[in-house]
């Protein structure tokens, strides 16, 4: 008898124990809801410190970690072409207190050409666009195109002579240039570069004849590069008379989005509120004098919800794009 | 007489005592981190960034500038102490620095490589002021075929780094540029023996992997051969070069310079490759050329030197043209770009107060840098008295940290510990870690330059370019001029068998 006591014991407990647990975090999950935010918040960052797009996340997060009463915690992780980083974000775990900013190579390129641990629209939520980078067409300013157009007809009656340069083969803004390039039915050079500041250097020291890469301010400021063609699907505030795609009537997206993300499985009382503490950030002066002034990005919003139309939209485009040209996993 | 007002507003910007202050810090963080082995100036500046968005910019561009070259002085630190580079472009120091400490003469090495990094930086910053326009423009004649005749330069160096067998030290070359492979290919973006890993997809780093190699690899050798304290306190003589120091260094610490300055112009070449490229030089103009490598002091001064001539001439393209030469330009970059300020053709004449008093910063931080590093040797040299069963396991911790702060990524420390393995494998079988080191480093720039340059359609693009041409001549001439004092030497020998 004593026996069978003290085998039985233990088993009360345990069943009562798990019944309490049971109940306690069903009742915690709501606490936590409400609670929320009860401490700091880390915020991946998928870029090396200092790149605009970095810079861009910092500044929103400064502001709505305000609204939030909670700090927000930037922590970079580069490298993979940003696919550590957005890897990072949505194996994080879904309490809320680890959201990022989902980079687009590691969002709409990456899942298309490797096998990541991810998948961009199953395990990642998409909680708010602030902004769009902004990609060109630029040529030295001694070129003689002056428009995009000039240099369609140029590449067509000279097939192969025409170089350029981009930030590699798996860009998103390679894509897209290619795409036209291919509708139009044109032969250009394409020679990849390590990194958009040797491309910049070849094109300024006319060892290639144009660039497809982000604006390059200073050089275009001070008369040293001429921006044909804004890739983006907003024309920019910034350069108001400089034609996008769909100007010249190319029908590709491309989503270059400043983002907030966050692992799927959040809860949505928590997504809620950190939607609603991003949108009033963007309506703080810090937030829109950094974009326009400083980085001289165009600032664009969109909510959780229509995000998340705009990145399965985005990512299905580009898996039929990159099928037809071949190197989809 | 412009540049003298320019410099009177810069230091009167650079000499107010918040500046002053920030300067000072800069340059005590960057010795701070130039010592601590992995952690390097790009991770600092990216972690002091967001700390700068409250300050003055003035004052934030002083000290993030300050950390960056600050580093160089700290660098050599480890590599001289404990055969660990503290930083990338302290790798080629461990050559002869460490062996100069086995010598009981590390006083006097971390002495020169403190006193010619103050005349690098110094002289840099003097090329800075002059002749930055003009040599922006240097920088833009750079197209790819003169960069890969530039790495065809740099890699036929590589005989010259070779202290042991020619075989061994070309076996090594080869195993460089093959691990150098790893990664995305630059031109079509596939990935090659990555594993389906997304750490290997950036490719082998060079910090993980010098740390192995020297560090680990060192502490390893170490450990077997049971190492007894004397050999590093049996005497650790002078504290400071000598006289006949002085005189062997003197055309080192100025061809170091030269170096260090034109190679840091442009962008890709950092301050790494000028490193071996001064010391290659070295070893081929000296008289005891098979002396290098068993702790000559010109092995330490020209490495030394060149990084820090590196460090104001690599700012040349960032503040002219807006564009980075390297990693920690490009967050010096955000940095310029978060305050509110384009660096570009147009910084100069809109902010002159920023720029002139970044420059005259510049010329403060290195003397604040020298007096503060002279008496820090004092203290460096104290450290090999620690006996080493405590020193080994803190050498460890100190690179498991290290590269870790890199990235935040674990795998780096198994990249790490694995060329650890490798750097003790390659010592008992008598091979040597810097050529696969310069390899590793050259192979993806040499790599992509080359391919770049056939996509122009002309195989024969490196012959038809001037300055691609003269590096290819220069670089055979390299090749075969080894072989004449063994033609002349087997003619002496002929001639005496004759008589």
């Amino acid at each position: 008898m004593k026996q069978l006591l003290c085998t039985k014991k233990p088993a009360i407990f345990l069943a009562v124990g798990l019944a309490l647990f049971w109940v306690k975090s069903g009742y915690a999950q709501q606490e936590d809801v409400a609670k929320y935010p009860s401490r700091p918040i880390t915020l991946i960052i998928p870029l090396l410190a200092g790149a605009p797009g970095d810079i861009a996340a910092r500044l929103i997060s400064k502001d709505a970690e305000r609204i939030l009463g909670q700090p927000i915690v930037p922590a970079n992780k580069p490298g993979g072409a940003t696919s550590i980083g957005v890897a990072a974000i949505a194996k994080a775990k879904p309490d809320g207190y680890t959201i990022g900013y989902g980079a687009h190579s590691g969002v709409f390129i990456g899942p298309l050409l490797e096998k990541l641990p991810y998948h961009p629209l199953k395990d990642l939520k998409p909680i708010i666009q602030f902004g769009n980078s902004l990609f060109s067409v630029a040529v030295r300013t001694d070129s003689p195109f002056k428009s995009f157009k000039d240099l369609t007809s140029y590449a067509r009656q000279n097939p192969k002579k025409l170089t350029y340069a981009s930030t590699g083969t798996t860009s998103m803004q390679y894509f897209v240039v290619n795409q036209v390039f291919k509708k139009e039915k044109l032969e250009v050079t394409h020679i990849p570069f390590k990194g958009s500041p040797e491309g910049h250097v070849s094109l300024l020291g006319g060892h290639i004849d144009f660039i497809v890469d982000t604006i390059v301010y200073p050089l275009v400021e001070a008369g040293k590069e001429r921006t044909l063609l804004i890739l983006n699907d907003q024309r920019a505030e910034e350069f108001p008379n400089i034609p996008i795609l769909k100007d010249l009537g190319y029908d590709i997206p491309t989503p270059m989005i400043l983002n907030i993300m966050g692992p799927t499985g959040i809860p949505d009382g928590i997504i809620k509120k950190l939607e609603d503490a991003f949108t009033k950030a963007m309506k703080e002066p810090g937030f829109i004098k950094g974009m326009k002034e400083n980085l001289r990005f165009p600032i664009f919003y969109r909510n959780s919800r229509d995000l998340g139309e705009y990145v399965t939209r985005g990512f299905e485009t580009y898996e039929k794009i990159l099928k037809e040209m071949g190197p989809v996993k | 007489m412009d540049i003298i007002n320019h410099l009177v507003l810069g230091f009167s910007v650079a000499l107010t005592p918040t500046n002053l202050f920030f300067c000072f810090l800069g340059v005590l963080i960057g010795t701070l981190i130039g010592v601590l082995p992995g952690i390097g100036p790009v991770a600092t500046i990216s972690i002091l960034l967001p700390v700068t968005f409250g300050m003055e910019p003035v004052a934030s561009i002083i000290m993030l500038a300050g950390v960056y070259y600050g580093a160089m002085y700290g660098g050599s630190t480890t590599s001289i102490l404990v055969n660990l580079p503290g930083e990338a472009a302290s790798i080629i120091t461990c050559l002869d620095g460490y062996q100069m400490a086995r010598k009981g003469r590390a006083g006097p090495a971390l002495g020169i490589s403190a006193m010619g990094s103050f005349i690098g930086g110094t002289v840099s910053i003097i090329g800075l002021m002059v002749l930055a326009p003009p040599l922006a423009m240097l920088a833009l004649k750079f197209g790819p075929p003169e960069y890969f005749s530039l790495m065809v330069f740099g890699l036929t160096m590589v005989t010259y780094l070779c202290v042991g067998s020619l075989i061994k030290g070309l076996t090594m070359a080869l195993a460089g540029i093959a691990v150098s492979t790893i990664g995305q290919d630059p031109i079509s973006g596939i990935t090659r023996f990555t594993f389906g890993s997304l750490t290997l997809m950036d490719g082998v780093g060079i910090v993980p992997v010098a740390m192995g190699v020297f560090g680990i690899g060192e502490i390893l050798a170490n450990i077997e051969a049971n190492i007894k304290q004397e050999v590093y306190s049996a005497k650790i003589g002078s504290l400071f070069p000598t006289a006949k120091d002085w005189i062997a260094c003197k055309w080192p610490v100025i061809r170091g310079t030269v170096i260090g300055f034109f190679m840091g112009i442009l962008p890709g070449a950092g301050t790494v490759m000028p490193t071996f490229i001064a010391y290659s030089v070295e070893r081929r103009l000296s008289r005891n050329p098979e002396k290098f490598g068993t702790g000559v002091i010109e092995g330490v001064a020209s490495p030394e030197t060149a990084n820090n001539a590196a460090t104001g001439s690599s700012m040349i393209t960032l503040l002219s043209l807006g564009i980075p030469a390297n990693l920690t330009m490009a967050v010096l970059l955000g940095a310029f770009i978060s305050h509110g300020i384009q660096p570009g053709p147009l910084l100069i004449t809109r902010y002159p107060a920023l720029f002139w008093g970044t420059i005259a910063s510049m010329y403060i931080g290195n003397a604040m840098l020298l007096v503060l590093n002279l008496p820090l040797i004092g203290i460096w040299v104290k450290i090999l008295k620690i006996p080493y069963n405590v020193l080994f396991p803190l050498i460890l911790l100190f690179c498991f940290l290290g590269v870790y702060s890199l990235n935040q990524n674990i795998y780096e420390i198994v990249i790490m510990v694995g060329f650890g393995v490798f750097g003790y494998l390659m010592r008992k079988f008598g091979f040597e870690g810097a050529p696969f080191l310069l390899a590793l480093l050259l192979g993806p720039m040499m790599e992509i330059a080359f391919r770049q340059s056939l996509l122009y359609g002309d195989p024969f693009i490196f012959f038809k370019r001037s300055i691609s041409v003269t590096l290819l001549i220069v670089s055979l001439f390299l090749l075969i001029t080894p072989l004449f004092p063994k033609i002349a030497q087997r003619r002496e020998i002929l001639q005496e068998l004759e008589d």
